[in-house]
Order: C-alpha cells, then structure tokens, then sequence
C-alpha cells in the first residue's frame, strides 16, 4: 500500500480522526453454516493508500478505526489479511462491494 | 493546510479547485467514462480483480453475477464528478462545490479508480518517488496525474473521517 504524502498523511498519522463511520454492526455470529466458514481476504497493493483501506473497512464493515487500522497494517506487514469470515453468500457480497471501493479481494473456504 | 477539501455539518463536503484542476478532473472522468463503455478491459484489468483467485470456475460465475453492477458502480462514481463539476460558485482563484455526503463517497470511489487505472498503466510500485516529474518527461502527464490524484485520494478520506 501506499502512504498519504504531505499535510493528509502527518495528519493520519497523529491520531486526530477518531469518529468511527457508521455503517452495518459486524455479524460474524450471524454465521449458521456447519461447514468451515468462507475466508474473505484483502491482498496487498502498490496503489491503494493505507488511510484509504482503513477508511473502506471502518465504512463497509463497521469496525472500529482501532479494528480498521489493525487489519490494514496486517495487509500492508503481511501482504494478506483475512477481513471477515462466515457464510459463502455474505463472503461474496463482501467480495463484490470491496471490489466497488478498488480493494484487492478474494475469498476461499477455511482449510 | 488540508487541501481542497472541507467536512460541513450534515456530513456535506465543500472543495475549492483551480480551473485548470477542475479541467484535469474533468477530463479525466469522461477518460473513465469512455473507458468503461469500451472494450479496453486490459487498460481497466485492476478494477475487475478475481473473487475465487483458486477456482476458475467459480471465479467465472462470480464475475458474471457481479460485472454489471460494478462496472455500472464505477460509471455512477464517474458520471457524479461531471455532473458536480458543472454545479459550482465562482472564487477568485478558482471554483467552489458543495458535495453531498454520498456524492462525496461516490468522488472518492471515482478518484480511486482513476488511481487504479492509472496506476496500473504506468506500473506504479510501493516504493515509487512521489516527487513530479520535469514536463520535458515523456512519463510526465500520466506519473504527474497520479500523484495528484493520490494526494486528493488522502485529503478526501481525511475530510469524510472527521
């Protein structure tokens, strides 16, 4: 992932943006498939800014900045991070709406 | 300094641009729209990433359950920059544009995927200079372009968290 360059990255980084974006509650418990649940991952990219990606996870699955910022780092240390995980129907439609917002995006079922 | 954008009260977003940026966007929205009503799917590969990256099959229903309303998805954030751009109030200097919440949303989906396409086209890595290129640069306009981008892309994600 990329940084914010100048005033937008400095600002980021010292903390200041605190109010969470309300969107949906996270439903992980919502989850009633017996089998192993669906893995959405987001992938690291050279394009998509670190402030970006927090903010899309924040806003598409209504973590916390805390929850969001962690993940993102996860994505940007590690490559990878697995994002969300639960019934194949809302996996894709995870899928598909972080396709919208540029994420790279995948999913498979847990090994 | 927090670039062009402002965050009002009830969530709207207020940006001030040159003419010569509110030119640059222009054309790089309709650009978008063209692009997205042709058939360069290599140039725009990055907006359409695999959902099943290990099972073609799969990934192949998937693509055809979802290409419609993405692609359409990407038009609307295109069309939305237009359509605003033509709604603004003279200041000395430049042109001022009130956004709604969603369209402000919908002007960060569209900058994004410029940044994509773009990105792409010009191979952009992780560690690539952010510093712009002398015009006399043949790479000039398209590595200039997405810095650009990439700096409104943060000034916009900073105005929708606060």
């Amino acid at each position: 992932m990329a940084q914010a360059r100048g005033a937008a990255g400095l600002r980021a980084e010292s903390g200041t943006i605190t109010a969470p974006v309300r969107t949906e509650t996270p439903d992980s418990d919502e989850v009633i498939e017996p089998d192993r649940p669906w893995l959405v991952i987001v992938w690291n990219d050279p394009i998509n800014l670190m402030s970006y990606v927090t903010y899309v996870f924040q806003k598409l699955f209504g973590y916390s900045r805390e929850k969001a910022h962690t993940l993102m780092m996860q994505v940007h240390v590690d490559g990878r991070s697995i994002v969300w995980s639960g019934a194949r129907e809302r996996a894709e439609a995870y899928v598909s709406a972080l396709h919208q917002y540029g994420l790279w995006a995948t999913m498979q079922q847990d090994a | 300094m927090r670039g062009p954008f402002a965050a009002k009260r009830g969530g709207r977003v207020v940006a001030v641009f040159t003419d010569v940026e509110v030119a640059a966007l222009r054309q790089v929205a309709a650009e978008m729209l063209e692009a997205l009503g042709s058939d360069q799917t290599h140039d725009l590969r990055r907006l359409f990433p695999p959902a099943y990256a290990d099972d073609p099959v799969r990934d192949e229903e998937f693509r055809a359950m979802t290409r419609d309303d993405l692609l359409e998805h990407k038009r609307e954030a295109a069309r939305t920059v237009l359509t605003t751009l033509g709604g603004f109030e003279r200041k000395r200097g430049g042109q001022r544009f009130e956004l709604t919440r969603e369209e402000a949303e919908k002007w960060l989906g569209f900058i994004n995927d410029a940044r994509l396409v773009l990105g792409t086209k010009i191979n952009v890595t992780e560690d690539m200079d952010h510093d712009p290129l002398p015009e006399s640069d043949p790479a000039a306009p398209a590595h200039n372009m997405y810095i650009y981008l990439s700096a409104l892309c943060g000034y916009l994600v900073d105005a929708l968290m606060e």
